[in-house]
Parts: C-alpha cells; sequence; structure tokens
C-alpha cells in the first residue's frame, strides 16, 4: 500500500507546480481550507490513487463512497488510513 | 543555468489543466503559459480583445475534439447520418478562425483529431460513407492537413501517434472526463508535451546533429573480436539478425534527415572494418559515417574526438551503446551528450529509435541531403592544409568560389534554415519564422544576401547570410551568418568587402552593427575582431567603408545582385 501512495503521489506532483508539491508525510494537508490543492487536484489524485489500486492489488476504489467520506481526507495521514481500513488485507 | 523562456497560448475545447501542468514541469524551457477558456475556441479566436491577441507569443496550440469544430460530425456520434460537404464547411470556417492567431503567434500547433473516448460500437459501419465515424474522422484530418500545408507556419500534430504510444486503455479516462471534462489520461497528455517541446526545438534549430554509435551488440549481434565478421547477426533468415537489419535501416534513413553518423568502438580497427566492408548483410557502409574511432581508448575521450574534427557541440550528440557501463561512462564524462537507454532486447532498437524525439526536422535542405559528404570533402580540405606551408597557399590551392546573390524565393527555406539554426557564427543570433524573413525582405529598405561556396572538393551550398537595413543614408548590419564548417577560410572577410563595396556604391556613408552576445556565438567575435571594424563601445561597432580592403585574390567571388 505505501508504494501505491507513493507511486500516486509521484505521479500527482509530476502535474502540480512546485509551491503545490504532495509530500508523503501524514501531516500533509490534503481537503482542508488551508489545503493548497484546489478541487482538480484532488479529483486527479484519487483518479491515480484509483488507477494503481486497480494495477497493483486489483482493487476498486468507488468515486462515490470516496465522495460520502470526504472527510477522512484532511491529510495524507487520514487518507492512509482510510486505504487501510478499507483495504485491511493490505499490510502496512 | 537559465532556462529560455518560451511563451505559448493554449486554447481548447476540453479542460487541458493536466496538460499544462506538465508542461510547466517540463525541464528544457521556462513555459510562460497564456491560458483561456476551455469548450471556447470559436469564441476566443473571434475576440481580439483578448491577451492572446495583445502580445506576440512563441507558440499557439489549438486542441480541439471533432465535434467541437464540426456540428455535422457531432451528428455521427449519435449514428445520424453526415454531409460530408457540411464537414468540410466546419473545417473551412475553423481554419479561417485559425488564421487570426497567426500574427500574434510565430509557430501554431494543432493535434490532429482523435475521438474524445473510443469508438467501437458498428465495426461494420465504421468507413461507411454516411454513417462511418473513422470515415469522416479520417477525411476531417486529411482536408485540414491540406489547408495547413497551405500555410508556413502551421503544424498538424500527431495525437494519433500519442495514442498508439500510450493504447486505447490508458488515453482515455472516462472518470476524468465527467469529473473535470479533461477527456485524455496524463500519460497521453505527456506524449503531447513530448512533441510540442520536440518541434519547438526542431523549429529553433535546436535538435541534435550527430548520431555517435557502437558496433558489437549495437549494430549488429555478437562481438566481432571473438565471433568473426562471418558470424556476426545481420539480417538473414534470423529474427535478431532482421531485427539488427532493421535499425540499421532505421539509422541510415537518419542520414537521409542530415542527421551526421560517427562510430565509436571498443576493437581492433581492421577487424571491424572488415567487418562493415565484408558483411553482406550490412546496411550502412563505412561511407555513411562521417567519422570513426574504433580502438581501446575510453568511449568519452572518442567522442570528444569526433566532435573536435566535426566542429559539433557536445550538446548536438546522441550515443547508443547497448552496455550499460559505457553509456554511464559517457553520460558522467560528458554530461552534454544525450544518452539514452538502448533497450535491453535488440529486437526492440528500431521502435526504440522511432520513438526517440531528438532528430525530429522540419525542412530537409539540400545541403541537409549531402550533409555527410560534405563533412568529408572537409577532411580532405584539412589533410591538404597540414602539408601547406601557409594559409593563403592553402586558400589558392582550394579553388574557393563565392557567390553572392539577392535573396531568392528558392533560397528561403534554406535561408530560414541558417537564419534560426546557426548559433557559433551569428551576429544577432534573431529568429524569425518564414513569414516574417519574407516579409522583412521584401521591405524595399531592407537587403539580404545569400553567400554560396563551392570548391574543388565540392558544392558546399549556400552557408552565409548577409543582411543590412537602410535609413537615412545609413545601414546597419543585422545578419551575418556563416556556417561553421567554412569559418577560417576568408568568407567573412569577402563578407564585410562586400557590404563596404555595396555601400559606397549606394552612397551610403555610415555602416553600424550592434553586438548580441550569447551563450553560443563566442566563435563571432572572435572572428570580427580580425575584420578591420571599429569598436564604438561594447555592444556596437562600425565599418568604415573606405577602409584598406582585404587581399581576396585567391578567391572567385562572384556577385549575382
Amino acid at each position: 500500500m505505501q508504494k501505491i501512495i507513493q507511486n500516486s503521489i509521484d505521479e500527482l506532483n509530476k502535474i502540480l507546480p512546485k509551491k503545490k508539491k504532495i509530500k508523503n508525510e501524514d501531516s500533509f494537508l490534503l481537503i482542508n481550507k488551508k489545503s493548497n490543492l484546489d478541487s482538480i487536484d484532488i479529483v486527479n489524485l484519487f483518479v491515480i490513487l484509483e488507477k494503481y489500486l486497480k494495477k497493483e492489488k486489483n482493487l476498486n476504489l468507488s468515486f462515490d463512497i470516496l465522495l460520502k467520506d470526504i472527510d477522512e481526507f484532511k491529510t495524507i495521514g487520514t487518507l492512509k488510513s482510510y486505504l487501510y481500513k478499507n483495504f485491511k488485507n493490505d499490510k502496512r | 543555468m537559465t532556462k529560455d523562456k518560451v511563451s505559448i497560448n493554449i486554447i481548447s475545447s476540453f479542460n487541458h489543466a493536466n496538460f499544462i501542468g506538465l508542461l510547466k514541469n517540463n525541464n528544457d524551457f521556462k513555459w510562460q503559459i497564456n491560458d483561456s477558456n476551455y469548450n471556447q475556441i470559436f469564441q476566443i479566436l473571434n475576440d481580439k480583445r483578448l491577451n492572446i491577441f495583445k502580445k506576440k507569443s512563441d507558440i499557439s496550440l489549438i486542441w480541439s475534439t471533432p465535434e467541437s469544430i464540426s456540428p455535422e460530425f457531432k451528428k455521427l456520434l449519435n449514428h445520424e447520418k453526415a454531409n460530408k460537404n457540411l464537414i468540410k464547411k466546419d473545417i473551412d470556417f475553423f481554419f479561417k478562425c485559425l488564421k487570426n492567431v497567426k500574427k500574434n503567434s510565430d509557430i501554431i500547433l494543432i493535434p490532429n483529431w482523435i475521438l474524445r473516448e473510443p469508438n467501437e460500437s458498428s465495426i461494420a459501419l465504421s468507413f461507411s460513407r454516411k454513417l462511418g465515424i473513422e470515415y469522416h474522422l479520417s477525411y476531417m484530418n486529411y482536408y485540414l492537413s491540406e489547408l495547413i500545408n497551405k500555410e508556413k507556419n502551421f503544424y498538424l500534430l500527431n495525437s494519433t501517434k500519442w495514442l498508439i504510444n500510450c493504447g486505447s486503455e490508458v488515453t482515455y479516462n472516462s472518470k476524468l472526463w465527467y469529473l473535470i471534462k479533461s477527456p485524455f489520461s496524463n500519460e497521453f497528455y505527456n506524449e503531447a508535451v513530448l512533441d510540442v517541446v520536440s518541434i519547438f526545438k526542431t523549429l529553433k534549430g535546436l535538435s541534435k546533429k550527430l548520431l555517435v554509435l557502437d558496433l558489437d551488440d549495437t549494430l549488429w549481434g555478437g562481438i566481432v573480436g571473438e565471433v568473426g565478421w562471418r558470424n556476426l547477426r545481420i539480417g538473414g533468415h534470423d529474427y535478431l539478425g532482421e531485427a539488427f537489419k532493421d535499425f540499421q535501416y532505421k539509422i541510415k534513413s537518419l542520414k537521409n534527415y542530415g542527421i551526421l553518423l560517427a562510430l565509436c568502438s571498443k576493437n581492433n580497427e581492421s577487424t571491424a572494418l572488415e567487418a562493415i566492408e565484408k558483411h553482406p548483410e550490412m546496411v550502412l557502409k563505412l561511407d555513411d559515417f562521417v567519422s570513426y574511432k574504433i580502438n581501446w581508448n575510453s568511449k568519452a575521450e572518442n567522442i570528444l574526438d569526433i566532435t573536435k574534427e566535426l566542429n559539433i557541440g557536445l550538446q548536438s550528440v546522441v550515443f547508443l551503446d547497448d552496455t550499460p557501463y559505457e553509456r554511464a561512462h559517457v553520460k558522467e564524462s560528458l554530461p552534454e551528450v544525450t544518452v539514452p537507454n538502448l533497450p535491453s532486447d535488440p529486437v526492440n532498437y528500431s521502435s526504440f529509435l522511432s520513438k526517440l524525439r531528438y532528430f525530429d526536422t522540419s525542412f530537409i535542405s539540400k545541403e541537409d541531403k549531402k550533409r555527410a559528404d560534405l563533412y568529408k570533402s572537409e577532411f580532405k580540405r584539412e589533410k591538404i592544409k597540414k602539408n601547406l606551408k601557409s594559409h593563403s597557399q592553402w586558400l589558392k590551392t582550394l579553388e574557393l568560389k563565392i557567390t553572392i546573390e539577392n535573396a531568392k524565393s528558392e533560397n528561403l527555406p534554406r535561408t530560414h534554415q541558417l537564419l534560426n539554426k546557426t548559433n557559433q557564427m551569428n551576429l544577432s543570433t534573431r529568429r524569425l519564422s518564414e513569414k516574417e524573413l519574407n516579409s522583412w525582405t521584401n521591405k524595399s529598405s531592407n537587403k539580404l544576401w545569400t553567400i554560396r561556396a563551392k570548391d574543388k572538393f565540392g558544392d558546399y551550398g549556400i552557408i552565409g547570410i548577409l543582411s543590412i537595413s537602410i535609413k537615412n543614408k545609413s545601414a546597419k548590419l543585422e545578419d551575418f551568418i556563416l556556417s561553421c564548417r567554412v569559418v577560417g577560410r576568408d568568407i567573412e572577410k569577402v563578407m564585410i568587402e562586400f557590404v563596404k563595396d555595396y555601400c559606397q556604391n549606394a552612397k551610403i556613408e555610415k555602416i553600424k552593427g550592434k553586438y548580441l552576445k550569447t551563450k553560443k556565438n563566442v566563435l563571432l567575435f572572435e572572428n570580427f575582431n580580425k575584420l578591420n571594424l571599429i569598436a564604438r563601445n561594447k555592444h556596437s561597432f562600425e565599418i568604415i567603408a573606405n577602409n584598406k580592403k582585404f587581399d581576396l585574390s585567391n578567391i572567385n567571388i562572384i556577385k549575382k545582385i
């Protein structure tokens, strides 16, 4: 799972400007008023995550579910927890 | 290192934010992006109050989906019949609007039309005249390319190739389309970015000029020193042999583009040369290479020697070698040389070379086609030079003939190429599009001449440009451009004397010029100092028309003005 998260961050960083680049740190803000990311960046992050989950683990991530649980994506740390919780079979 | 700034207008029928993100992160240039709202192509192209019409940019990229340009085509997507004539009219209107950005951009790039999502609805109807989506899409692209071919600064980008490179599964992303109206994936946009960068480099004369190649397991299968030339794998009824042969064909086609080829191999020279000359399946002949270094020295050292011999900058070199160690060594020793990682399986060499974007070209001149021969003649000249005592004696032996003639329309592509590609012997390094060059030349107060050279070893073709602008009995030297291949042959003196003569005859009293030093035109300044110019200050100089003339009696000068 770590690899999937890192690959997703790396891919998103390829389209983000310097100031917005995501760091793989638990406290890094994603969906938050103080976050530098806009809605397109978040959509991109989810689409990329979905791609890697499918490719690496054959897991499906539904966008609708993600939207329902949007509060869980305040930071990289909460995103990681969400993914581990929902894909329990995968060890950290 | 500071990167050159490139300004680009982007107008598209879909959300291109991800494309912009990738372009901005491209390290080749510092991109200044003038973005516009998406899905308003016609409104934007017809509203001259907008920012894109206020300032001139280097590039305008106009990227649309076929249905956004042609409502008639859109009918086909709903399985309704479409009228090809109406589609043609839609494209005519689009093209008319495209022409509005012509004045504001040096280059206009238009990706060819592909569908916004894969179309697999009806196999039988794909190419039907009435309902075929592919039939009409092919027609649209064909017709647009016909229109674009009539315009000098318009280029159609091959987005079908991006789709093929990525594959349909990766290219299309329905989620991105429904969420942010961006139909394509980042992998696809990345292909587009690479092509935009590549075509810009090509048009600015920054593409690579020399391909240096290893031999064993690069041009042929096997190590010639161990297996002997008869057992090398090239051609024949052998899948790997065929792959090496195809790779050689591809390399040969680059030579026809004007790319110089050289060999750099760790081998006994006689063994390797015997293989090249005797193996019946060799596509590349010794004659195809402008230089070869076959010895046991370090490859970096050999590449450096080749570039010195050819007077080519390291930044213009690509090195292909199958051995990771050799690649790493050259990368480390000569960081300016481009060293791509050749695939580990030779069956992929040929397609790998096709995908490299280093050798792109927008125009192939007569000079490009015979460039390798020109370099070979140069070696003969240098050989004579070594055996003669004086420079003037050498010039006399060459029987050099210089023709100076007024700019002609048939010479415009080559003139444009020299203007935009010459870095080292270029006074102002001003870069103009073909259209701008044409309109500049057509002004009666501007004069532009081309310089052609020939000697007993061969015809160099057009190797220089000289131009002045005249105002109030005063001339300004605008362009003084000479191919670095012929520097040191007194042609620069011929050019200065010609300007002096022309101005004296035209009763022009003053000839002034400005230095514009760049990182690359040091050679110009070294040679300019030998031309009896009067330096006014650090940045400007004056040519005195009635100054003492240079002795050019060893050169046959023909003026066609």
